[in-house]
């Protein structure tokens, strides 16, 4: 803001017209110090809202940092999800594989063991049946029975019948009947033993083809119920590794799609191009003394161009040359030569 | 043999009917003998009388051979050795019978012991068949 400075200057020991110049000097000089404050309030002003445009600009440039810095932080916390998704992935898969090759490994030991069970089975069948033919009593019952065939009795009234002379045919045609009936007696009991003999052999064979049949049987069975138990593990082991590779997939797919959705996410935070930052304007330096001087100096310039032009006029003869300048203040170039001495040197200082 | 306890049972009543026999075999043989001896005594100690008979009836005597009292005589003979031989038969059928029947018992605790043994041996092979210890499978 311009600073009323002109203050009338005693100018009792001037001529009017060095007081007319004088004041017109000081004038002069009020008009640039108004038009140098004027400028420099003008200045003032431009740098403040240069400043304050560059101040928006750098709020706008931090608020854009802040936001890249929080997309940022976004985009990494974002990409650090689908790492640990991805790593999970790769964990599930390798759980899985190791689950997977577990229950091929039982798989395996469940048909081995299967295997062995079978070795033994047959191992044991034949046992059984070589312990069956060692235990086989084999019989003879029937053979040797201990018959007897008993003679006939010698009748004692054999002598006193030849003593009396009678006839002892009776005696003996019943002695011999006997005899004979019970000889068909031995006959028939020894060839009813002989029979039962050769059924009781027969038997025999027979508990030994039973034997033989129930091994045969057994190895029949056995060679089924192989078949069958080993289905029944592969079934079962094949439907167990399927479920595994069912919730790996699973695992897996759903560990991938979470970090393909944070990788996604991601990218919607992906970092953005940062404007170049705003210089900073320099404080302005108000070289008053300069300004003044060059206001002063656009001053003197629009005085000396708003002052009417004379013609030159022939120096009288008769003057006395007391002093250039000391009637030209109504023609103006009195005007002129003092404009023409003002000195920057004389120039007032301003607070 | 290993049979059990079963198998055991078996034998010793078996052994139990052995003895059973032979004492019914002696017994028999005892009482038909002493049968034999009753028939043999009774028929001999009525051999004189019935000659006495005879001669009261004026049929024989020391110089008397009548051919009534001589058939008489011969037919008494037949019949003791008619009855001998009869009871020489039961004791001989008796005898025998018993020693079938102790053929006959020996045989069924054979063919018990080995459908025993055979009842095991199919036992263990159809038990080793089974696979039992793969129930679940």
């Amino acid at each position: 803001m311009a600073k009323k400075r002109g203050k009338k200057v005693p100018v009792g020991q001037l001529s009017k017209e060095q007081q007319a110049a004088f004041q017109a000097q000081l004038d002069l000089q009020e008009r640039a110090l108004q038009m140098a404050q004027a400028q420099a309030d003008r200045e003032a002003e431009n740098y403040a809202a240069r400043v304050a445009e560059q101040r928006a600009q750098q709020q706008a440039q931090e608020a854009q940092a802040r936001e890249a810095a929080d997309r940022e932080a976004q985009f990494n916390a974002l990409n650090e999800v689908a790492r640990i998704y991805s790593g999970q992935a790769g964990d599930y898969g390798s759980q899985y594989d190791a689950y997977a090759g577990q229950v091929e490994s039982q798989r395996q030991g469940a048909l081995q063991q299967l295997a062995d069970a079978v070795g033994r089975a047959e191992s044991g069948i034949g046992s059984a049946q070589d312990q069956f033919l060692r235990d086989l009593v084999a019989t003879q019952a029937y053979q040797n029975v201990p018959l007897v065939e008993l003679g006939q009795q010698q009748n004692p009234l054999l002598a006193g019948l030849a003593a009396e002379g009678a006839s002892v045919a009776g005696v003996e045609a019943q002695s011999a009947q006997d005899a004979q009936i019970a000889a068909q007696l031995a006959a028939l009991t020894r060839g009813a033993m002989g029979q039962l003999n050769v059924g009781e052999q027969n038997y025999m064979k027979a508990l030994q083809n039973a034997a033989a049949q129930a091994a045969s049987q057994a190895r029949t069975d056995l060679s089924g119920r192989q078949f069958g138990i080993g289905q029944g593990i592969q079934s079962q082991y094949d439907q167990l590794a399927q479920q595994i590779a069912q919730q790996r997939l699973e695992a897996v797919s759903a560990a991938e799609r979470q970090a393909a959705e944070a990788q996604a996410q991601a990218q919607a935070y992906k970092p953005i191009e940062m404007a170049t930052p705003m210089p900073t304007i320099p404080e302005p330096e108000f070289d008053y003394a300069a300004q003044l001087e060059a206001a002063r100096q656009a001053a003197l310039a629009q005085i000396r161009a708003a002052l009417p032009t004379q013609p030159k006029k022939q120096k009288p003869k008769n003057a006395t040359g007391t002093g250039a300048g000391t009637t030209g203040v109504t023609s103006g170039g009195g005007v002129r030569d003092i404009l023409g001495n003002l000195q920057p040197a004389n120039t007032p200082k301003i607070g | 043999m290993a049979n059990g306890l079963a198998g055991a049972k078996a034998r010793r009543q078996r052994l139990a009917e052995s003895l059973a026999n032979q004492q019914s075999a002696f017994l028999g043989q005892l009482r038909g003998k002493r049968n034999i001896s009753d028939i043999t005594r009774t028929y001999t100690e009525g051999y004189r009388p019935l000659q006495a008979a005879y001669g009261q009836r004026g049929l024989g005597g020391p110089s008397v051979k009548s051919g009534i009292r001589r058939q008489g005589l011969a037919k008494y003979a037949e019949t003791m050795q008619r009855e001998l031989g009869r009871e020489t038969e039961n004791m001989q059928t008796e005898l025998n019978n018993i020693a079938a029947i102790e053929a006959g018992q020996q045989s069924s605790l054979d063919a018990y012991l080995n459908e025993l043994n055979l009842s095991k041996a199919q036992q263990i092979m159809a038990d080793a068949a089974a696979l039992r210890e793969f129930q679940g499978y």
